[in-house]
Formats: C-alpha cells, structure tokens, sequence
C-alpha cells in the first residue's frame, strides 16, 4: 500500500491519540503522525506544511469536534478558507463519539470527507482508506 | 228706699219689642241660626249662629253673636249628636221640630232639650237642659266629671275613641253619698255589677262596704270628703259576692272615679263615685302584655340566634378566608414547585446528556486500548489461555457500557424529539411495519398476533414514537411470555370524548401489584431471564406522556397483561 504523506491526529484526549496513533503506525499507514489538541494548534500544523502534501501522496485528518479552545466545527470553519491549493490533498474525517442533530446537518456543507465513531478500529481505517483514498490495508 | 215703678202705659209694646225681651230673659236657651247654602243656592250645607239669648249663651257658652262660627264648625262629627241634621231637616220642613238630644262640647255632657222651627230665613232653636227640667240639683258637677272621664277616655293615647264608644255602651256605676257617714242616696241601674246583691241606698258605707274592701274604699270617700279634691283609682275589683265564694265567679276590675259634691256654699257635702268596668281593657291588656313579653322573650332567643348565626357566618368567614390564603398559597408553592421541578426536569435532561457524552469518550477510549492490547499481543508470546475469557469479559462490559450510554442518551433526547411533526399516524401501517421487524420472534414463539384496529382512526403521534410504542408493547408481549403457552397477543383500539386508546392484551407472565408499581421506573428490569434494559417501557412512557397522554396497565400474575395507551385527539 502506498503510504500516506501523513496523518494528522487533533483530539483534545491524549490518550485518544495516542490509541490512534499506535493504531495507524502498527497498521504502516504513514511515516509521519501529528497530533494537536485542538483545532489552533491544527491550524498551525497545516500552515507550517511540515509534510507538503501531493496527490500521490494525500494527508488524512482525524477530527474530534468537541474539544477547547477551537472545537472541530470552528476548525472547519476556518479550514474552507484556507486556499484551496492547500487543501486539494487534504481529506477530513470526523472522529467522535456522538454528534448533535445540529452539527450533524451542519457537517454536509462543511469539507468533510466523512464520519467514524469511537473508537477507531482496524475496520474502519479499511474503510476510511477505501473510501477516500482508494488504497487497501495489505492483509494480516 | 225704693220706689216701685208707675204702672206701665196703656200702649201695646210691637213683636219686636216683645220678642227682643222674652229673648233676653227666657231660661230656655234660644240660638238664631241662619242657613249657609251651596252654589247652587238650594242646598244648605251649614247653618250660622247669628245669635244666642243669655240662656242659651251659657248653656252653650257661646258669645252673643258669635261671629262666623257655623254649626258644623262647632260639631264637625257627622252624627255625633245629629244636630245638624235635626236643624236642616226643621228648616226644610218649616215644621216644628222637637227632640231630645245628647251632646257634649267644652268640659260640659249634657241632655238638651231641644226644638225648632223655621221662621223666614231663620230656623229659631230652643234649647232646655233636660236634667234641669228633672230637677236633679247635682247635674252639673256629675256631667261635668262624667264629662272629664269621657274626654279623658276619648283622648287618651291608649283608649281611642272606641273606649267612648264602649262606655257609651256599659254606662258607668254611679253611686251617691252624702255626708261625713257616706250615706248612700242615689244608685243608678249599673251599680250591682260593682256591689253585688247589697242595698246600698239609705245605708252608711261602713255598714255595706264588704270587709275585704272596706278599709281602701272608706280611706277614699274620707279622702275626698276632706280634702275636696277627686280622686281616681285607676285599677280596683268589684266588690266581694255575698253568696258565691269569690273565686266561682271571674274577677271584674273598676276604675273608680270619686268626685267631691259640693252644696250652695261650696262646702263638700257628698262624694259622687263612677265606677266602670275595665275588665275587657285588662285582659286585653293583660294579653297584650303577655304576647308582649312572649315577643320580647322570642326577640331575646332570636337575637341570641341571630348573634349565633352572626357568630358562625364570622367563624365560616373567617374559614374560607383562611382556606382561601391556605389555598392561594398551596396554588403558589405547587406553582413555584412546578416550575422549580419543569427546570430540573431540564437539568436532568441536559445533564443526562451531558453526562452520558462525556463518558462516551472515556469508554471508546477504554475499548480503543482492549483492542489494542489484542492486537499488540506477540504472536510469538500469545496471553496465558486464563487471561483470554478476562480480555473477552471486559469486551462485554465495554459494550454493556456503551448500550446503557446509548439507552441515556436515547431518553435524555425524547423531550427535544416531542416536538416532532404530528401528522396522524395509521395504526394499520405501523403494526404492519413492526410485525415485519419481529417475524423472526412471532415465528420462534409460535405466536399468535390479533389485530382489530378498524375503528381506530389516524392516531395523534409522530410516527417515530407510535412505533417505538408499538414495538415495545409487542415485543414485550413476546419476551415475557408464559412457558406453559404460546403467547397471544390482541391488539385493540378505541375512541373516546377527545382521546383515542390502544391496547395491547397478552397471555404472558403476568405482573403482580408490586411488579406493576415498578414497571416503568428506568432501568427496572423485572424479569431476568429474558435480555432486557429496563429502558423500554421507561421510554415510550415518557413518550405519551410528552403527548399529554396517560400508559397504564392492567395485570395478574400468570394469567397476563393489557397495557392501555390513551392518547388526547386534541
């Protein structure tokens, strides 16, 4: 599998992170994972453009919505206007353990590639990989 | 010295000089009246005085000419003595006219003698005092006390004019005595009803007078002999009977009237003594007082009812005033209360949702590391075959976890959800939709599932909950079966005043009276064999309720239960 430029982890809960961190470098995703804690520092990681993301080489983004300072649905909000060179490569995936009817209705018009609840698992990274990214986990 | 004067003239004196001296020296009274007519000029109305001769003044004790004084005037009650119509009817006859007449005026009652006739425009009306031409000598002091009494009788306040009208009727006892011994020397016809059978005339009053009323009355005839004034006892009884003892026959009261006679000189020579009956009076007076003081002692226990009545009114007053401040202030605190329990009824929910959010992270959290842990095991080193069903029995836990957050979150978004559209819901489609959900269970429990909801028309509920309500109604139904039969399940409906009811009816487990006080508290799981939240119920209670409607239910253990959702049309 060709791997991901990087992944970017934003979870105001450690331990959360590291969870998925753990997950996604045992699974060989990426050689490269970021995390913030919320959605300034995110903002921060994408303007230092550590990892210059390319089409053959796509950045995912794991986004928890309820977190301080920035929550995830201001973090989108921001996000759109970044230019949109910067975001060709970008793919955001909502990561929560619930969301509000209202959020919920707001997240079609916002750029977000999909959702997944808590916690993440070795099924849906396959998913997430397939749907938005077209690469397959090997097998085993 | 006197000389007597010459014979008169031989010289025939007129009329008018012989009527003008017989009408100045005639004892009998002579009075001219001249007719007063009406407009008409033919009806008389009245009659003038234009003169009286000298007698006539001092029996009626009028002027000379009493200027403009008429008859009517002077007797102004129609038939109190007839005398004007004895004057009117001479006058219009032009006959003579003559007769005897009673009447009374200023302090004098007195029989007349009476008689007119017409002569030209005048009526000539002579006028004799009749107890003069009987000759009694004590007339004038007797009428004129009869007189007193009368008029006393007439105006006193008490005795109206009837009482006149009355002694009229029973004349009064007159009895006469003369001299320091009240000798007896005249009795009228009345005087038995006051003495009795005794002879009185001729007879001192020592010697009559019974003893038992001897002493008082001797003291009175002495009294006004004495002392030359009358004398009024205003109450006393009639004498004693001679025969019959006193009490056989009823007591008969007198007022005793006594008046001083006096002679030629004006000493006091005799005592005239007027007696008459006041028994009639009494009693009636007597009564009066008696309905009086029953009247006064009715006023007394009416006013003391009164007072009582008064009394409750206050004391009821005071009660519902005091029941009214209770209730108004009950009625605030239950309002204050409501609204109090309104807002932590939204507390809870928001808590609940808060709540069960924020332990959705920790517990993914907690899967996320049991899933890792899994897969960092080395293949190489696999856990001891011990630690397997441990890793696998806090998977379990996680997920029971995780339900019951699901379930909280679930109840904690029912309010928010109660304002879902309500366009009426068909009963048929919902029951058919949730029979599909549960064919596998209907099939596995060989049950058998009645659906009679024809009467039934839209019911008022979103669809989401009407499902939700069904579905858990029958699965219910379905879980809590009997073993001993295969379950079966009728589901009814019906309309009433502004509400539609649906119910469920099973065979199964039944609930007892306990059980069913317990049945829709949250997390009250009564059976537990089958799989179970103890949130259902729970829920779709609160559904209804949401609604304004009511979930009861009706059970018996082992026979079976029939849940009834009653839901407002409104």
């Amino acid at each position: 599998m060709e791997k991901l430029s990087c992944v970017i982890l934003v979870d105001d809960d450690d331990t959360t992170n590291h969870i998925n961190e753990s997950l996604i470098r045992s699974l060989g995703i990426t050689d490269y994972i970021f995390t913030a804690n919320d959605g300034v520092q995110a903002l921060a990681l994408l303007e230092q453009q550590v990892v210059v993301p390319s089409a053959a080489h796509p950045v995912l983004l794991l986004l928890d919505i309820t977190m301080p300072t920035m929550d995830g649905m201001a973090f989108l909000e921001a996000y759109q206007h970044l230019p949109a060179t910067s975001r060709d490569a970008i793919r955001i995936v909502v990561l929560t353990v619930n969301m509000t009817s209202a959020n919920l209705a707001r997240v079609d018009d916002l750029p977000v590639a999909g959702l997944a609840s808590k916690p993440l698992t070795v099924e849906k990274m396959d998913t997430i990989l397939q749907l938005h990214f077209q690469r397959k986990l090997a097998d085993g | 010295m006197e000389f007597p004067p010459p014979a008169p003239q031989a010289v025939h004196p007129t009329a008018d000089a012989l009527f003008s001296t017989l009408f100045s020296i005639s004892v009998a009274g002579v009075v001219i009246l001249q007719p007063m007519y009406a407009a008409d000029q033919r009806t008389i109305t009245d009659f003038a005085y234009v003169r009286l001769n000298p007698a006539a003044q001092q029996l009626l004790n009028l002027p000379e000419a009493p200027a403009g004084l008429t008859l009517r005037q002077r007797y102004p009650h129609p038939d109190h003595t007839g005398i004007y119509q004895f004057c009117h009817d001479a006058f219009v006859s032009g006959q003579y006219r003559q007769r005897d007449v009673h009447f009374q005026h200023n302090d004098l009652s007195t029989y007349l003698w009476v008689a007119a006739q017409r002569s030209g425009p005048y009526l000539l009306v002579s006028i004799a005092d009749s107890a003069d031409l009987n000759g009694l000598s004590t007339s004038t002091p007797l009428r004129r006390a009869m007189a007193q009494e009368m008029q006393r009788l007439q105006y006193s306040p008490e005795q109206p004019h009837q009482s006149y009208e009355a002694f009229m009727q029973q004349l009064a006892v007159i009895i006469v005595f003369s001299g320091p011994n009240h000798i007896c020397r005249f009795t009228n016809n009345q005087y038995k009803t006051l003495v009795g059978d005794r002879v009185l005339l001729g007879h001192p009053a020592r010697e009559v007078v019974p003893e038992a009323v001897a002493p008082a009355f001797l003291e009175w005839l002495d009294a006004v002999y004495t002392s030359g004034q009358p004398l009024v006892v205003p109450e006393t009884l009639a004498w004693p009977a001679t025969a019959a003892p006193a009490a056989a026959t009823p007591s008969t009261y007198f007022t005793l009237s006594l008046q001083p006679m006096r002679n030629q000189q004006g000493q006091v020579d005799g005592v005239a003594v007027f007696a008459y009956d006041i028994t009639q009076q009494r009693n009636s007076r007597l009564h009066l007082h008696n309905l009086n003081s029953e009247l006064a002692s009715l006023n007394v226990e009416l006013s003391a009812a009164g007072r009582e009545l008064a009394n409750s009114q206050r004391e009821i007053h005071q009660l519902s005033a005091s029941f009214e401040e209770w209730l108004q202030q009950r009625t605030q605190g239950l309002e204050a209360r409501n609204s109090l329990l309104t807002h932590m009824n939204q507390e809870l929910d928001s808590f609940v949702y808060s709540a069960s959010h924020d332990l959705r992270a920790p517990i993914a959290n907690l899967e996320g590391l049991l899933n890792e842990v899994d897969r960092t095991v080395p293949a190489d080193h696999p856990l001891r075959p011990e630690m397997q069903p441990l890793l696998r029995m806090m998977h379990g836990a996680v997920q029971r976890f995780q339900q019951t957050i699901g379930h909280l979150t679930e109840l904690s978004r029912v309010p928010q959800e109660g304002e879902l559209p309500k366009t009426p819901v068909d009963l048929h489609a919902v029951l058919a939709d949730v029979q599909l959900d549960l064919t596998t269970l209907l099939a596995e429990t060989n049950a058998r599932l009645i659906v009679q909801v024809d009467d039934c028309g839209p019911i008022p509920l979103s669809l989401k909950h009407l499902r939700s309500i069904v579905y858990n109604l029958l699965s219910n139904a379905l879980k809590y079966r009997h073993p001993d039969r295969p379950p079966v399940i009728r589901v009814t409906c019906g309309q009433m005043d502004a509400a539609v009811e649906i119910r469920v009816q099973d065979n199964g487990l039944g609930l007892t009276a306990e059980q069913q006080q317990q049945l829709f508290r949250l997390f009250r799981r009564l059976h537990h064999h089958v799989e179970g939240s103890g949130v259902g119920l729970f829920l779709i209670k609160r559904m209804v309720e949401n609604a304004g409607g009511q979930l009861t239910v009706q059970s018996e253990a082992g026979v079976g239960s029939t849940f009834s959702v009653i839901l407002p049309t409104e």
